[in-house]
């Protein structure tokens, strides 16, 4: 028996009429993206947790106003959660920064390297946490979570042409971070 | 553009992706638990049953009351 995966947009037909399994096959589906493009945005896993769960409650009470033909159901997904995180990113100020485990750099390189690696990319989380809207979203989607950037570009609610410049202003940001050693404008 | 994480950047995203946690196993059942409405067949039933307790109490109140004045009209009725 041949057994079809429903699309998103029967899903969301479903869950709208009132449909809870069908908004649970939606949760399954993107649990894991939403949580990972969170994550990258919180670096802080209760954190994370909170906001994703709070991106799908906030969907489910809000699905009568999902318009498919304005956009997927992913994309409109993706808006909610990267808005919740802006609002948490304003009210904290700043999310911690991400701590890299010692284990990750056992088996390459020297001791020395090694260390001076995990201070490279401690530095670039720093950069990156200090990094202003909406160069750190765009960069974060695009770069860190490889969305494509015409999603980027409908989850921003711009055009594909400033989602590039956006990515590409932050990534000279984080290079010349990198480089100099002094914290970013 | 395909998103091309070159140069100095590269080894760091990669592990940033890395270290990116999975949700918890019982992630969905969380986030439905918040979906589901207030009992509110169990607040009914609480109200039903004090409500309940609350009436008995008032009508036997009352009809002490109308028991106690009648009473006294007749006691009074009778001595005029």
């Amino acid at each position: 028996m041949l057994c079809e995966t429903p699309d998103d947009e029967s899903l969301v037909a479903r869950a709208t009429a009132g449909d809870v399994a069908a908004f649970e096959s939606l949760i399954r589906r993107y649990e894991k993206p939403v949580f990972r493009m969170i994550w990258q945005m919180t670096t802080h896993r209760q954190t994370t947790e909170d906001l994703a769960q709070e991106t799908f409650v906030k969907a489910f009470r809000s699905l009568d106003r999902f318009d498919s033909g304005r956009g997927s159901f992913s994309t409109w997904l993706y808006t909610i959660a990267r808005n919740l995180c802006r609002n948490a990113h304003r009210k904290v100020v700043q999310f911690p920064v991400l701590k890299l485990r010692d284990e990750e750099f056992s088996d390459e390189g020297t001791p020395g390297e090694n260390a001076e690696r995990r201070e490279d990319f401690q530095r670039l989380d720093e950069a990156l946490n200090q990094l202003e809207e909406p160069f750190r979203t765009s960069f974060i989607l695009a770069v860190v979570e490889e969305f494509p950037l015409a999603e980027v570009a409908a989850i921003e609610g711009v055009a594909v042409g400033t989602v590039k410049s956006r990515v590409s202003r932050a990534k000279e940001h984080l290079r010349t971070f990198l480089k100099s050693s002094t914290p970013i404008d | 553009m395909k998103n091309e994480p070159s140069d100095s950047l590269e080894p760091w995203i990669r592990e940033r992706q890395e270290a990116a946690p999975k949700p918890s196993a019982d992630f969905a059942e969380s986030v439905l638990q918040q979906l589901k409405p207030p009992r509110r067949d169990e607040g009914a039933a609480k109200f039903l049953v004090w409500g309940g307790k609350l009436a008995l109490v008032a009508g036997i109140a009352v009809m002490g009351m109308v028991r106690t004045y009648s009473s006294l009209y007749l006691m009074c009725s009778n001595q005029l």
